[in-house]
């Protein structure tokens, strides 16, 4: 097979499907926003589908499915700050905002993690301004989500203490086990006072 | 439906492959490089970065077009894989090896990728997913969608039976690992001991749906004849162990003393760097041919050191070609050498022509340092 036939082929293919995606997104998207008293119109798809590009492009990502714009919409659709008015710019912001955080965020968060993190900034430190958002670094925008249970005991273990939030003790029973062995020791157990 | 006329307006040189077969083949690519995404992300993301979508592409392509650089056996259509053989697919492996950044590289192409919107965001996991340009065919395509549907079915199953191919090629290195290992002198080099160690359970951890040209290892020990370039995943690991291993049974045929001090004549941190063992002793058994001096104790008199000097001085390459071609055979008879062992040292002596007319013996037949 010619190679270079199957890569154009397959670029147009590709391309052909781009409008069959976008009327799929719009539909998806049309279906979590009607409910809010909003409307994307099929030429604003089209111009979210081409933000959609770039901003991958930008954030040097590929992405398969029909893009975030749907995910995007049900997760701001009932935010206080998404008006009819200016919609589309917005969502396209948003889009753009979610990308470089995909870029940016550590692999371990999900899309629905960025998404959430992305839709408590925009309503608290941003209050609904796309410019505030996009200047937040992934660490801000990470920070307003709630934590996991591995990232408690991870912070715990940076500030010495135990997945209890105690401080542990100061030596390990290896050690202890060790000095009882050592020279001048007589042998006598540790008599319990320096229990936690 | 998919207009065809514009999608395959160029399929009219293509000779193997019609145009269903080329809708086919692309959506099955689609749907594997979906899946691919979702298996890489855990389900958790659509988005990948662009190098390891290239990588999940180069696999996707290699597999499908497994003519075999991956396995190291032939595809033939008793494998099953008719389907791939007649579409030809093997030029797409051929492409994805020679210019493996290409396929997704070109920010035209990687905005094609973008835009699609290939598959249900959904179905990602389910193996059912459908490209959209897939259930656009299914909406209004009638048979013509059906007929392509089955297609890349068939060529989705078939991606499944290589990749199950590539687990069993990958497993079948294990007994190789196994031999080279019992078989390998205890020469400590830190090299050896971390690609030996390296290589353990990496057919375990080989998942060819992901990366099937790369196997979960690192190999840093470098060998005397380097393994085709061109092979991957399982095949390139068969090849490097089977060489690793007639390395081996070629040094376990000395003296440890004996090649410790070879080696160490050749490179004083012999154990810390990244150096073949086997190049030093191969090179000093051939030098101990050349003086006709017993190439099994790897030692060379001074006098007949300097007697190899003087004619080295004076040698033609085509004299010296010959001569260490003559010594690899009574190294080989001398040593009882396999023939497999005899062949790969008889590549390694002709390496050695233009070493020996540049810089004598040097570092080949010098003595160790105290």
């Amino acid at each position: 097979m010619d190679t270079a036939n199957l890569q154009a082929m397959t670029m147009m293919a590709m391309q052909r499907a781009s409008g069959v995606a976008s009327a799929r997104a719009l539909q998806r998207c049309n279906q979590v926003l009607q409910p809010q008293g909003l409307c994307l119109a099929t030429a604003d798809m089209a111009f979210l589908q081409q933000a959609r590009a770039e901003a991958l492009g930008d954030a040097g990502l590929v992405e398969v499915g029909l893009g975030i714009a749907p995910d995007l919409a049900a997760t701001f659709a009932s935010s206080p700050y998404l008006h009819q008015d200016g919609l589309v710019p917005t969502l396209a912001a948003l889009q753009e905002a979610f990308y470089e955080l995909r870029r940016t965020a550590p692999d371990a968060y999900g899309d629905d993690e960025l998404l959430a993190a992305l839709r408590l900034a925009f309503d608290a430190q941003a209050a609904g301004s796309v410019e505030v958002l996009a200047g937040m670094s992934a660490k801000d925008l990470l920070a307003g989500l709630p934590r996991t249970a591995d990232e408690v005991e991870a912070d715990a273990g940076s500030l010495g203490l135990d997945s209890e939030g105690d401080l542990p003790l100061p030596w390990s029973e290896d050690r202890w086990v060790d000095s009882f062995l050592a020279d001048g020791w007589d042998g006598e157990r540790w008599a319990g006072s320096h229990g936690r | 439906m998919v207009d065809k006329a514009i999608i395959l307006p160029a399929s009219a040189g293509h000779k193997a492959a019609s145009g269903e077969d080329d809708l086919a083949l692309q959506l099955a690519v689609y749907q594997l490089f979906e899946q691919a995404v979702a298996r890489y992300t855990g389900g958790e993301s659509k988005s990948v970065p662009t190098a390891v979508a290239q990588r999940l592409m180069e696999s996707i392509l290699l597999v499908l077009g497994d003519a075999g650089e991956l396995t190291g056996e032939d595809a033939s259509p008793e494998n099953g894989d008719d389907a791939l053989a007649d579409m030809g697919a093997g030029d797409m492996a051929e492409n994805a090896q020679r210019r493996p950044a290409s396929t997704l590289a070109g920010e035209a192409r990687l905005g094609s990728v973008r835009d699609a919107g290939v598959g249900g965001d959904d179905e990602a996991l389910t193996g059912e997913a459908k490209p959209d340009i897939m259930r656009d065919s299914g909406a209004e395509g009638g048979d013509e969608a059906l007929d392509s549907s089955a297609s890349v079915r068939s060529l989705i199953a078939a991606h499944s039976r290589r990749c199950a191919r590539l687990r069993q090629a990958a497993r079948a290195c294990q007994p190789l690992w196994q031999q080279v290992v019992r078989t390998m002198p205890p020469l400590e080099n830190v090299a050896l001991r971390d690609t030996l160690a390296s290589i353990e359970g990496a057919w375990d951890a080989y998942d060819p749906r992901l990366f099937a040209q790369e196997l979960p290892c690192s190999i840093d020990y470098p060998l005397a004849q380097p393994v085709d370039p061109l092979l991957a995943g399982p095949a390139f690991l068969r090849a490097y162990l089977q060489n690793l291993l007639v390395e081996a049974r070629f040094l376990a045929r000395f003296d440890v003393a004996a090649c410790t001090d070879v080696l160490r004549a050749s490179c004083p941190d012999w154990r810390g760097l990244l150096v073949s063992l086997y190049e030093p002793v191969a090179a000093r058994a051939l030098v101990c041919a050349l003086s006709d001096a017993d190439a099994k104790r790897l030692e060379v008199g001074e006098d007949d050191l300097r007697a190899l000097r003087l004619w080295l001085a004076t040698a033609t390459r085509g004299q010296i070609a010959v001569q260490l071609e003559e010594a690899s055979s009574q190294v080989a008879g001398a040593l009882s050498l396999s023939e497999d062992e005899a062949r790969y040292l008889q590549s390694f002596a002709q390496t050695l022509t233009p070493r020996l007319m540049a810089g004598g013996l040097y570092g080949v037949a010098s003595k160790p340092l105290p």
